[in-house]
């Protein structure tokens, strides 16, 4: 009986042998860990050229003392390759990288900005489909130039380029909110979504492009070449539209409730000097659209409410007197309400509703959506967009009088 | 253990050679005999007097060395020799056994015998016990002189504790039975003693509380002892691996301990002790898996701290088990998993690194190893300097050299010292073993090899019993009431009951009620506050 089961046993363990589906063991060493994957048009012919930026680990890592101390410094490497599908290129890819090209670490999906005009639509299904890859890794439009450049872009304090990217998005998202974090799974989402278009977050090289891929560019403190998060891409049918700077890409993201925090500068007292201004950070922000339909014809409401703080004035006001604080409350509201406006226009220009109200009008009137989806760009274009913002200032700051006198 | 079982052959016809024989009545005749039956040892000590009370030709045997000549010489001595013949009542107890009278009316010993037959003499002799013959009588007279030289009662050096007894066992059973009782005063802590090793004849005694522990348990352990066919028992791991259950498990299925606390609270649980004599390391039966993780010191020190390390036992235990086998599976399999940063370091410090992973994890681990079983076998003197030595040259040195990577280092060393919080060496052995099969299953399958390594471990416990109860008590059977002692530990006034499998008829503890202002007390009415 003892031994039976023994024999059992072992039989069970060799069958495990040929079970294992992840019998590919790899060692560190034979990998090439890839921080950012760019993808631009091929100028003439159909298909792709894929740009990969490969960490070097051994000059990342400051304490690395293993071997390989006397390679170069520059942290990533970038090879590229053309082919008519990404696929492809990653396996021709290999004549040139020594080592096996390694997906699950990608931080960051770069498009180059002739591509994104053309059509980006179709671009996502590998992504979607390769189990190394994973769903949640960002998108940006490299702006102005293709992506392969400004994958080369050497940054310094994060030497990993893609991480320098990813921490300047992360943190210009959360304090000054022009821009946003857009995930594969997002674009895969608002692409088979209910009348939904894409936005994605642009991304662009300051000064000299050529400069940006020596090590040189490391070597000044003025660098040669910068990256910069800049603008929202506006997308219609997988294609890019318009860019929203400033004041547009701020609306853009209040509508869409993303609002983090940022600083509204508003004239401060009546008078038109452009010196005398206020600063007010936003701390709160919340956005609803609510759709009403009225004789078939849909409509919107977005409904702000937002709060905030005095952070900066300089012009002589007493913030302790309450018809001050509401009148600055007052013009906040009114450059609040201005932003949306700009925004939504800029949408319904296009006829692409990036926003989503098509899938507000069909959470709350399903059948009138079911009537309007087949033409709902041109219904939206035309759409009543009623704007309501409430404003509210609560603190001045350690002080309530500047010292500024009139 | 070929010696020992040629030793068997060699001896396996004396015990049958002097076997049923009772003494003789000539004096001479059977000194004469104990001499030669004893190969005319030297520390065979034969000394002949004449009685003073009955006139009578005597002598004394008995072994130097392993009796209190102080005892032999006032008590037994003196007393017989003094006195002279009583003619009135000589005449009127001549004919009544003279081996009587002395042992009843002339011996102030407090333990005395009268032994018939040589088998039982040479037991008692050879325990320390002293002879007296006396000419004419077939018998002889055993009192006990025990004696000689022992170690005194000492800090336990394999179970260290902060707060708690500083006692340990010592090598003789009678100490040890001592200490036991000293704590447990009560009629009811019953001792069964055996005789076990055909030629060792080595006392053990089985200890037990009467009405706690299960009569099942000590038939069973009675049962087991009384079974066990063997030349010699030197120390309690043969008599461990005689009775154990499933002896081909890696897990250790009898709890040994050096802290006579341990057995004392092992006894109130319900548990048997079984004493060894020559030996500091008493066995408890039955035993469950988390007696391993449990220190007489959680019961010490306040409970939240007790809750606390034993947490933090139970988190090194499962990291000694399975540091480097998740290492390596991770490294060499699931490298997605790793954060990002983590991974560029792993992979900057394993750029000029020669071997695989799992080659690796294997090189320090048994460097390790060495250097520990190392460690124990050095002379103390230089032990610890040759550690501290091989550690910087195998640890340092081979990262420098390029040969082996610095996580690889920090991961061996922590699992090393991950490994010595456990308060039970023996436990603390079967893990070792484990790592090292679930560190190849890690390199072949890599975490699917851990999670099966880790299921065949868990049925495999879950699986065994000791001494009928199941091993994984109170997880598998799940016992609600008994898992306020377990992995946690509740504050005294919740520990209300013994574990209920172990003490079967008898689980409730009343263990007083929790402290309460004088006042609250009054009305609780509780009568052992404090």
């Amino acid at each position: 009986m003892r031994t039976r089961s023994a024999i059992s046993l072992m039989l069970i363990g060799l069958l495990l042998i040929p079970l294992t589906g992840c019998w590919n063991s790899r060692e560190l060493r034979d990998l090439s860990i890839i921080g950012a994957i760019g993808i631009d048009k091929l100028p003439d012919k159909p298909g792709y050229k894929v740009s990969f930026q490969i960490i070097n680990p051994s000059a990342v890592t400051t304490t690395g003392t293993g071997g390989g101390g006397g390679q170069s410094g520059i942290p990533v490497t970038v090879y590229t390759g053309n082919g008519r599908s990404i696929f492809e290129v990653i396996r021709k890819t290999s004549g040139l990288s020594p080592r096996q090209l390694f997906f699950s670490h990608i931080r960051l999906i770069v498009i180059g900005e002739t591509l994104a005009r053309e059509d980006l639509s179709n671009l996502f299904d590998f992504f979607e489909r390769s189990h190394e890859i994973r769903l949640t890794t960002k998108l940006v439009v490299s702006r102005g130039s293709s992506a392969e450049q400004l994958l080369q872009v050497l940054t310094p304090l994060e030497r990993i380029p893609s991480d320098a990217i990813y921490g300047k998005l992360e943190s210009t998202k959360s304090i000054w909110s022009e821009s946003m974090i857009t995930g594969v799974d997002d674009v895969i989402n608002r692409l088979i979504g209910p009348g939904k278009q894409l936005l994605i977050s642009g991304v662009r090289i300051l000064g000299d492009q050529d400069k940006g891929g020596e090590k040189a560019n490391l070597d000044k403190t003025k660098l040669p070449a910068e990256i910069e998060i800049k603008g929202i891409a506006l997308f219609k049918n997988g294609r890019l539209e318009t860019w929203l700077d400033g004041g547009k890409a701020r609306g853009a993201l209040r509508i869409q409730d993303k609002m983090n925090s940022s600083v509204v500068t508003v004239p401060c007292k009546d008078r038109d000097d452009p010196a005398a201004i206020a600063a007010i950070e936003i701390t709160r922000s919340r956005t609803k659209v609510k759709a009403t339909v009225v004789d078939g014809e849909p409509a919107f409401r977005v409904y702000v409410r937002e709060e905030g703080n005095v952070g900066e004035v300089s012009c002589a006001v007493d913030l302790s007197k309450k018809e001050a604080i509401e009148e600055l409350e007052q013009r906040w509201r009114s450059k609040t309400k201005q932003e949306i406006r700009e925004a939504i226009e800029a949408a319904q220009s296009r006829s692409s509703d990036v926003y989503g109200f098509g899938e507000v009008l069909n959470r709350s009137y399903p059948r009138t959506w079911k009537k309007l989806e087949d033409r709902w760009s041109e219904v939206f274009a035309d759409c009543e967009i009623e704007v309501q913002v409430e404003s509210f200032i609560r603190r001045s700051g350690m002080r309530t009088k500047p010292y500024i006198k009139e | 253990m070929i010696k020992r079982r040629k030793l068997r052959s060699q001896t396996s016809q004396q015990p049958s050679g002097n076997s049923v024989s009772p003494l003789g009545t000539d004096l001479k005749a059977n000194l004469q005999r104990m001499n030669r039956s004893m190969g005319h040892s030297n520390d065979l000590v034969i000394r002949e007097f004449r009685i003073g009370y009955v006139q009578e030709d005597a002598a004394i045997a008995f072994i130097d060395n392993l009796v209190d000549k102080k005892i032999i010489g006032e008590f037994v001595l003196r007393s017989t020799m003094s006195g002279t013949a009583d003619s009135e009542s000589n005449a009127s107890e001549r004919d009544i056994d003279v081996l009587d009278t002395i042992k009843n009316r002339i011996l102030p010993l407090g333990e005395a015998a009268i032994a018939k037959e040589w088998n039982e003499l040479f037991a008692a002799v050879l325990n320390g016990d002293t002879a007296i013959f006396v000419n004419g009588y077939a018998g002889a007279i055993i009192v006990s002189t025990h004696g000689g030289e022992h170690r005194s009662v000492e800090e336990p050096s394999s179970e260290v504790l902060i707060r708690g007894p500083k006692e340990g066992f010592t090598e003789s059973i009678a100490t040890n039975i001592s200490l036991v009782r000293r704590r447990l005063k009560t009629r009811n802590l019953w001792m069964d003693g055996f005789k076990i090793g055909n030629v060792t004849q080595t006392n053990v005694g089985i200890l037990y509380i009467k009405g706690i522990a299960g009569d099942k348990t000590v038939e069973e352990v009675k049962r087991r002892l009384a079974s066990i066919e063997t030349d010699g028992v030197l120390e309690s791991g043969i008599v461990e691996e005689f009775i154990r259950d499933h002896p081909f498990s890696l897990f250790p299925t009898m709890y040994n301990t050096e802290r006579p606390d341990s057995v004392a609270a092992g006894l109130l649980e319900g548990r048997v002790a079984i004493l060894i004599d020559g030996t500091p390391f008493v066995l408890l039966a039955p035993t469950t898996f988390f007696m391993f993780f449990q220190s007489p010191e959680d019961h010490y020190h306040n409970f939240q701290f007790a809750i606390f390390i034993r947490t933090l036992r139970f988190v090194a235990f499962l990291i000694s088990l399975l540091g480097p086998s998740i290492y390596v599976a991770a490294i060499s399999f699931h490298q997605e998993m790793i954060p990002t940063s983590l991974l560029l370091s792993l992979a900057a410090q394993r750029e000029g690194v020669p071997f695989p992973a799992l080659i690796e994890a294997f090189l320090m681990e048994a460097s390790f190893e060495i250097l520990r079983e190392a460690g124990v076998r050095m002379p103390r003197a230089i032990g610890q300097a040759v550690s501290i030595v091989g550690a910087i040259v195998l640890g340092q040195a081979a990262v420098q050299a390029g040969i082996v990577s610095s996580a690889m280092v920090i991961v061996v060393s922590l699992t090393g010292i991950a490994s010595f919080t456990m308060p039970a060496y023996n436990m603390g052995i079967s893990i070792r073993m484990l790592r090292f099969m679930l560190m190849i299953s890690a390199g072949l399958f890599g975490f699917f090899g851990i999670a099966l390594g880790g299921l065949i471990i868990t049925a495999h416990l879950c699986s065994i019993r000791s001494f009928g109860i199941p091993f994984m008590a109170p997880f598998a059977p799940f016992i609600a009431a008994d898992q306020k002692d377990t992995l946690l530990r509740l504050p005294r006034w919740f520990l209300n009951t013994r574990p209920r499998l172990i003490s079967q008829e008898n689980t409730t503890r009343m263990n007083g009620s929790k402290p309460a202002p004088p006042g609250d007390a009054a009305e609780e009415g509780s009568p052992d506050e404090n």
